[in-house]
């Protein structure tokens, strides 16, 4: 691969401002999506400051215009897209009793139908450059999530979603993969319970998703293709109980 | 495979290249040698308690500290629960599956005196799915994550990390004394395109690919990865799938 170009989902704030910290750290170009005020337009700055190509792009998952326009203004800019990241949004809509259609509809829209969107207008790109796709999700995608129904669903859709892509496209050199993380520090609530259950003694750290992220976007990772990568500090393994 | 991860260990410092197959040891010594690393031989059997020890301490008395514990030693058996021979059993149980609990217990008494360490075994698809004609294999894989993921939990609060990587179809002697054990046929075809056609990317994976991912899973840049199960397949288990 000659020049690594990254279109990263949710770049203005947590894991998917890491992941473009680090993808520019390595010497890519990067595009910072999110929405209006999320922070992709500082974060774009500071990285150009520091010698990075780095372009914020304004818009909303849930608009397939949106979508569309930045990955034209990215591809116009850079001259094409090596690298994907879509980073999912920690949403809280609450139990089904609280979640009344328009809420569920809103939560799959910016997640699910989200990386549905993001995936189709790149996959000609990444076809081009023979690149790599990742969607970071939750612990939600291959476990409960206590009381959010919704996460759960949506995070499920991401993993069978994409590595069907990875199927469909793993011949044509396109890998597809899911990274699901544990609890990133900072974000939610109710959280002394959830720490009792991660062998860390901790919450992800949003560098370290953006690691696995980097390997996965990585020659490093050239077999690995359709599958379900977790970093969630041990809570995924089994039942813990701390012993003391 | 075990000696590409071998290969990329020597750029974090001295590998000890554990294998009963002294002759293959050595090659990978002089490999590493080659490249300007350094390495030691270990000849060992896994599935021997002794053995193991005494490979961890000649490894500690000539100067090497086990910081990034790799269990890959295999073996590779086939057949029915009806036609395979009762020894097959035993002989890849002891290897595969006791191979690697014995040196999660070489391994684990100095990680927890140093309250460091990253331990990444070597499993197999065949440690998450089924596979036709593979229930000896397959226990035994199996058994692999079975501990590995409860390694993950009981030292994890001691920042010691323990995960495991399941290859699938993978360019290696293997490869080699599965055709010349059982034949150059599998699933009606010639092996090596069958398993190439089962899998997305289209082609049967090279060790460095494991070694590379092993590597990852082994650095610091994986401080949050504890009891994870990557699949290291070209895509191959994500479902059912035709070329
Ligand atoms: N090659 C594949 O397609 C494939 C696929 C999935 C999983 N695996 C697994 O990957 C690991 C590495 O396999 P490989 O493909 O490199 O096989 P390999 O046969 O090339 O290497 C295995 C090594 O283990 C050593 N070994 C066997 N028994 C031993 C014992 N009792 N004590 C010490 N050393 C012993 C052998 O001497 C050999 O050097 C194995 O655990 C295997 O089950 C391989």
């Amino acid at each position: 691969m000659d020049r690594e170009i990254a279109f990263i989902v949710g770049a203005g704030s947590g894991t998917g401002l890491a992941t473009a910290r680090l993808l520019a750290d390595r010497g890519a170009a990067v595009a910072l999506f999110d929405r209006r005020d999320a922070g992709a337009e500082e974060a774009a700055a500071k990285l150009g400051a520091g010698g990075a190509e780095a372009l914020a792009c304004e818009g909303d998952v849930a608009s397939t215009d949106d979508v569309r326009l930045a990955v034209d203004a990215t591809v116009a800019e850079f001259g094409s897209i090596t690298t994907v990241v879509f980073d999912s949004p920690t949403t809280f809509p609450g139990e089904l009793e609280h979640l009344d259609e328009g809420v569920w509809q809103a939560n799959l829209d910016r997640s699910l139908s989200g990386v549905y969107r993001v995936a189709r207008q790149t996959l000609p790109h990444l076809l081009a450059s023979r690149g790599t796709f990742v969607a970071v999700a939750s612990m939600a995608g291959v476990r409960t999530s206590y009381r959010e129904p919704a996460a759960a669903a949506a995070m499920h859709g991401i993993v069978g979603f994409v590595r069907t892509l990875g199927q469909d496209h793993g011949s044509k050199g396109v890998r597809f993969n899911v990274v699901c993380a544990g609890p990133i520090e900072g974000d939610g609530d109710g959280r002394e319970r959830r720490l009792a259950a991660i062998p860390a003694g901790r919450f992800a750290r949003p560098a370290e998703v953006a690691e696995v992220v980097g390997h996965l976007t990585s020659a490093d990772s050239s077999y690995t293709n359709a599958t379900v990568q977790t970093v969630d500090g041990g809570a995924g393994a089994g039942f813990f109980a701390p012993d003391d | 495979m075990g000696r590409a991860i071998c290969m990329r260990f020597a750029a974090h410092g001295l590998v000890g290249v554990l294998d009963r197959n002294c002759d293959g040891a050595r090659e990978t010594v002089d490999l590493i040698g080659a490249a300007g690393g350094s390495a030691v031989a270990l000849e060992a059997d896994v599935a021997d308690a002794a053995s193991v020890d005494a490979a961890f301490e000649r490894f500690e008395a000539m100067g090497g500290i086990p910081q990034m514990v790799v269990p890959c030693a295999g073996i590779e058996r086939i057949g029915t629960v009806v036609d395979e021979p009762l020894e097959d059993w035993d002989l890849v149980m002891g290897v595969n599956a006791k191979g690697v609990y014995l040196t999660a217990r070489a391994a684990f008494r100095r990680f927890v005196e140093r309250r460091s360490g990253s331990f990444v075994a070597i499993a197999s698809d065949a440690g998450v799915l089924g596979s036709s004609q593979y229930g000896v294999y397959c226990a035994s894989k199996h058994a692999v994550v079975g501990l590995i993921r409860c390694l993950a939990l009981d030292f994890g609060p001691l920042g010691i990390r323990s995960n495991v990587v399941c290859p699938y179809t993978i360019d290696t002697p293997m490869l080699d004394d599965f055709t010349a054990r059982y034949g150059g046929e599998y699933g009606g075809q010639e092996n090596s395109d069958f398993w190439a056609d089962s899998v997305p990317l289209g082609r049967i994976g090279e060790a460095d690919e494991v070694a590379s991912v092993v590597d990852f899973l082994s650095s610091p840049a994986a401080s949050y990865v504890n009891g994870s199960v990557y699949l290291v397949d070209g895509g191959a288990n994500a479902g059912a799938y035709h070329r």
